[in-house]
């Protein structure tokens, strides 16, 4: 009987909604088109853009210490600063010579001229581990950094498990695992016995490694490596001591500053040949550079900062002599790059500005002397501050990076390097730019 | 002969009744058929017939994009009428809110996200002309990446002040800052600065 009666009910309830006047369900009466087709995706959550930013950099004294963090969704202010847990009495601790990132572990590495890596937890920001490498045979020093072990620039090998890190100015670098720490393996680079700076292809198979020497003391520049199986390939010389580095999307290609050049020369990582020196316009530096007693020249010669879009449409060079990035427009192959005056960035006069870090959409570039700048507008938009509202000016180095629920998403690297994906969406990039500059 | 459906049920079944409950252990399924049929027609009919104020919002929606909302509709309206969303926001305060959506079951594709993207960056979305960079203000304002950057210069020597000021700039559709000024914001919001 209850069940009748409970059927009977639903019956009447169906027809008085049938009869009664539109209510609450929503309005269908325009009909959206049929959903199209593909996967249907959940909308990720926000993501967060980070700017990580170790100190104290090269020549500095602003008395910078611990990782900078940076809001880039609003207007780069200040999030907070990760102290590298040192005693009061020896802050601001040794200079930092590079830093790298890991999405997989979760963790930033910074590289100290004090002989040590450190990895940082990004969960909770405590240091999870110290690497401090091995004692060498012969101890070299540069400038009071360390005399062996651990650490000159480190580089997250795709995938993110593995780093591959400079050792304090041997002739090796080492593989550590990104989780733990441990050291995996090591390559020795006997020609190019200063290691320093480095840079490895997106597919794992080439690493690119720089040695802080050249021909003056009868080294190569570069050393082409077989990354998977830890054997030099070739070497290849530059006309003087390598400084930074950068590569093109497949690692052919190496751009390098040299000592006593502003500018830069291409090496060819596929003949072990050095195919073109590319100097800014004379009139521009050589005088300068000739005069001992000219301003400031950072890390002593006219360009130390290298790095190119990741399109590699244009390659960005630092000019001491001139307070500017100088940008060389990179048509075809990459191996004619051609000096563009119209796009040169000014920067803050008497700092210098060592190096750059791009993001991965290629959008802003971050310099050594705390510039940030749109690199498509090519004009700095904002400098990096502290807490205090102090400007940064001698950082080493920026990683910018893509949080989503607390979790390292995505992350660049500390050099400005070609990009095989951009480098392919280039030529639809360059039409849609000349189809504007026609209207 | 014995009725199927009897009306009463004796305390104690009779032996046809045992009978009929083991022949018919569900008896009732052509009522709850019809029941539900007609449930479901009046869920249908109710459907097909346009609520005024529904539809009046729908109109309102749509006259702000036509073609973008027919994708946003179907995902942003399923459970929600489109008064929920016709204000503005910023667009990492819409992100926020599709992120939430997303975490009530709303779930679209690629395609559909890129639309529901457009409809509301072009038609719900402030924009702080002194800080979005050259892709935000191509989306909203409707310019070219030339137009976008010289906007991006403009502002690293002088920030703009006005809608009027924003016009200034070569390539900057009047008609278009016209239309979107009460979204242009040329100080950043409280909560940004």
């Amino acid at each position: 009987m209850r069940t009748r009666k409970a059927l009977m009910t639903t019956a009447s309830l169906a027809i008085t909604a049938c009869l009664a006047a539109p209510g609450s369900a929503q309005n269908t009466a325009q009909r959206a088109p049929a959903a199209a087709s593909g996967v249907i995706l959940p909308y990720q959550s926000p993501p967060r853009h980070l700017i990580y930013i170790a100190t104290p950099g090269d020549e500095g004294a602003d008395d910078q210490s611990g990782v900078i963090v940076l809001d880039a969704d609003h207007d780069y202010r200040f999030v907070k600063r990760i102290p590298y847990g040192l005693a009061a009495s020896e802050l601001p601790g040794p200079k930092i010579s590079g830093m790298t990132s890991s999405i997989p572990a979760n963790k930033i590495y910074v590289t100290t001229d004090g002989g040590s890596m450190i990895a940082f937890d990004l969960k909770t920001d405590k240091i999870a581990w110290t690497f401090k490498g091995e004692k060498a045979p012969v101890k070299l020093q540069r400038r009071g950094s360390a005399a062996d072990g651990c650490c000159e620039r480190p580089y997250t090998l795709p995938g993110g498990k593995t780093l591959l890190v400079a050792s304090a100015y041997n002739a090796w670098w080492y593989l550590i695992d990104a989780e733990t720490g441990k050291q995996l393996g090591r390559i020795d680079t006997p020609e190019t016995p200063r290691s320093h700076n480095l840079a490895v292809t997106a597919d794992g198979k080439l690493a690119i490694l720089a040695t802080l020497s050249g021909p003056k003391e009868g080294t190569a520049g570069v050393a082409v490596v077989d990354l998977p199986n830890k054997q030099v390939l070739r070497y290849i010389h530059f006309s003087d001591a390598v400084r930074p580095i950068t590569i093109n999307h497949d690692g052919s290609l190496v751009y390098a500053n040299v000592n006593n050049l502003d500018g830069f020369e291409i090496g060819d990582t596929k003949t072990g040949q050095m195919i073109k020196r590319v100097e800014l316009p004379g009139e521009m530096w050589k005088a300068k550079w000739a005069d001992p007693n000219h301003q400031h020249f950072g890390h002593g010669l006219p360009s130390h900062g290298i790095g190119m879009t990741p399109d590699e449409s244009e390659i960005w060079v630092t000019d001491s002599a001139n307070d500017a990035w100088q940008i060389w427009d990179n048509p075809g192959d990459g191996r004619n790059p051609v000096y563009n005056p119209a796009k040169t960035v000014p920067i803050q006069p008497g700092i210098g500005s060592s190096w750059i870090s791009m993001t991965n959409d290629g959008k802003t570039a971050f310099v050594g002397d705390g510039s940030i700048i749109d690199v498509r507008a090519h004009r700095v938009i904002a400098t990096m501050k502290d807490e205090y509202g102090r400007p940064i000016h001698a950082v080493e180095k920026v990683l910018a990076m893509t949080f989503r629920d607390g979790k390292l998403v995505e992350t660049t690297n500390q050099f400005a390097i070609g990009d095989a994906k951009a480098v392919e969406a280039r030529p639809e990039r360059e039409r849609n730019r000349q189809a504007s500059n026609q209207n | 002969m014995v009725d199927p459906w009897p009306l009463k049920v004796s305390p104690v079944a009779t032996e046809a009744e045992r009978t009929m409950k083991i022949k018919y252990p569900c008896r009732h399924i052509p009522l709850s058929i019809a029941a539900g049929g007609l449930l479901l027609f009046a869920i249908l009919a109710k459907a097909q017939t346009p609520d005024p104020a529904i539809a009046a919002l729908n109109a309102k929606a749509s006259a702000l994009d036509a073609e973008d909302y027919r994708f946003v509709q179907p995902v942003c309206t399923r459970c929600h009428t489109p008064e929920m969303f016709l204000h503005s926001r910023s667009w990492s305060g819409w992100q926020g809110i599709f992120n939430q959506m997303s975490g009530y079951g709303a779930a679209a594709t690629e395609e559909q996200w890129d639309h529901i993207h457009k409809y509301f960056q072009r038609s719900l979305t402030f924009i702080d002309v002194n800080h979005a960079d050259e892709d935000e203000l191509s989306a909203i304002l409707g310019v070219d990446e030339k137009t976008a950057i010289a906007i991006v210069q403009r502002r690293t020597d002088r920030r703009f002040q006005t809608a009027a000021d924003l016009e200034s700039v070569p390539g900057v559709d009047k008609n278009r800052v016209e239309q979107i000024a009460p979204r242009l914001l040329f100080d950043p919001p409280a909560e940004d600065q």
